[in-house]
């Protein structure tokens, strides 16, 4: 009865804010926005963790979140086990391809042979496989997929704490997202520390100038902290 | 709105958990919130069929009631009009008797003038005049039969009243005798 309680008050109160996070080789960050009015967002914290593994297991993962995030405002929700995670995942671990779909067929038809795909891309079996797919112009589709072992891993672990994995997404797309609404773009990425960072909440950049910068600080240790912040501002 | 990262269109909501976990969650989420709202109406909607249902009982029972007691009232105006009714029929039947009573009397005074008058003459003395309805009852003595069928006959001839010797009884000894006339009144050919 409490639980169901619990559940319902989860249910009618405004949903917290996600914890962005994003790592690559050696280093993993984690995000909390703050709103500083309608249309901006201050990055509120990032931390930097030095880890040594290479390949990422959901354990390695999670604890690196809960060890690594000891962060005051965020204590009091990581003890009530409120913490939304949105994970931006690696490109290297990413899979993505087309799929034109024949005629009009039906969308579950062709997710179905999406998920196929997918599977055989990501190596894993078609029941594990983590995808999303979206149509473009004349049933062209766009798919992306991870390994849902991994991904399991990391949502059963991190629910061991009581939080909870609510979006995975390419680092590249959440780069991209946050990039777009940086207030002074390229200029605040070389000129000022990530706590200092704003966004807005809509896009303000051209798709192309975001992408031009990309390419100069998408590897770097400011294009992880930009996707962290891509996930938190994408919650 | 569409952006593209290295050459490659991308919507602004990519998340790979959205199938085929999420998709199952989300198909979850809906039968659980179909269910619950079916639930809801459900019990929304046997609710207003109870409410319904027992308003409709409430007033079949209001106008049963209402109809019960038109039924006694129309009831006791019918009784009310056959009392009244009733005391019409009696009180005209009253008038009747009372009117004929009232002719009665007026008629026992002549009746009972000639009487006195014939009985003079014929030495018969009278000891009692009563009627009972439309049936009258002279009785007296006479000093023999005759003398009471001489009267007889002038009531006949001077009021019209048929009269008829009921008793004779002759007192021994004493030279007259007792007697008891009877006659209907009003009668054909009687005078008024």
């Amino acid at each position: 009865m409490r639980q169901l309680a619990r559940k319902l008050w989860g249910l009618a109160r405004p949903r917290p804010a996600p914890l962005g996070c994003a790592w690559q080789e050696g280093a993993m960050v984690g995000v909390r926005l703050q709103a500083l009015g309608k249309r901006e967002a201050a990055a509120y914290g990032v931390k930097t963790l030095s880890v040594s593994a290479h390949a990422w297991g959901g354990e390695q993962l999670a604890q690196g979140l809960v060890t690594g995030l000891p962060w005051q405002p965020l204590q009091a929700e990581l003890n009530a086990g409120k913490v939304q995670v949105a994970l931006a995942c690696p490109q290297a671990w990413v899979a993505c391809g087309e799929y034109a779909a024949e005629g009009t067929g039906k969308q579950q038809a062709v997710l179905a042979d999406i998920q196929v795909l997918a599977a055989q891309a990501v190596g894993e079996d078609y029941s594990q496989v983590c995808f999303d797919a979206q149509e473009g112009a004349a049933g062209a589709w766009r798919w992306w997929a991870t390994s849902g072992h991994w991904v399991r891993q990391v949502q059963a672990d991190l629910k061991s704490m009581g939080w909870r994995l609510d979006r995975v997404t390419p680092q590249q797309w959440a780069q991209q997202h946050a990039l777009s609404r940086l207030e002074g773009g390229e200029s605040s990425l070389q000129a000022r520390p990530p706590m200092d960072w704003q966004f807005s909440r809509e896009p303000q950049h051209a798709p192309d100038k975001v992408l031009e910068w990309l390419q100069t600080w998408g590897a770097t240790a400011q294009g992880v902290r930009l996707a962290a912040c891509g996930m938190a501002l994408a919650g | 709105m569409r952006h593209g990262i290295g050459g490659v269109t991308m919507n602004p909501a990519i998340n790979l958990l959205r199938y085929p976990d999420g998709e199952r969650r989300e198909l979850r989420r809906w039968a659980w919130m179909a269910l619950g709202a079916g639930v809801l109406l459900g019990t929304l909607g046997m609710q207003l069929l109870t409410w319904q249902v027992q308003a409709r009982l409430e007033l079949d029972a209001l106008e049963h009631q209402r109809e019960q007691a038109r039924r006694v009232a129309i009831s006791e105006q019918a009784r009310l009009a056959k009392v009244q009714q009733e005391l019409h029929e009696r009180r005209l039947r009253w008038q009747e008797q009372v009117s004929h009573m009232l002719g009665q009397q007026a008629q026992a005074v002549p009746v009972w003038q000639l009487l006195a008058q014939s009985g003079v003459q014929q030495g018969v003395s009278f000891g009692r005049l009563q009627w009972s309805g439309d049936r009258w009852t002279l009785q007296g003595q006479a000093p023999d039969m005759s003398a009471v069928v001489r009267m007889r006959d002038e009531l006949l001839v001077r009021q019209g009243l048929r009269s008829e010797l009921k008793t004779w009884a002759t007192v021994v000894n004493a030279g007259s005798g007792a007697f008891q006339l009877e006659w209907t009144w009003p009668s054909a050919g009687a005078k008024p």
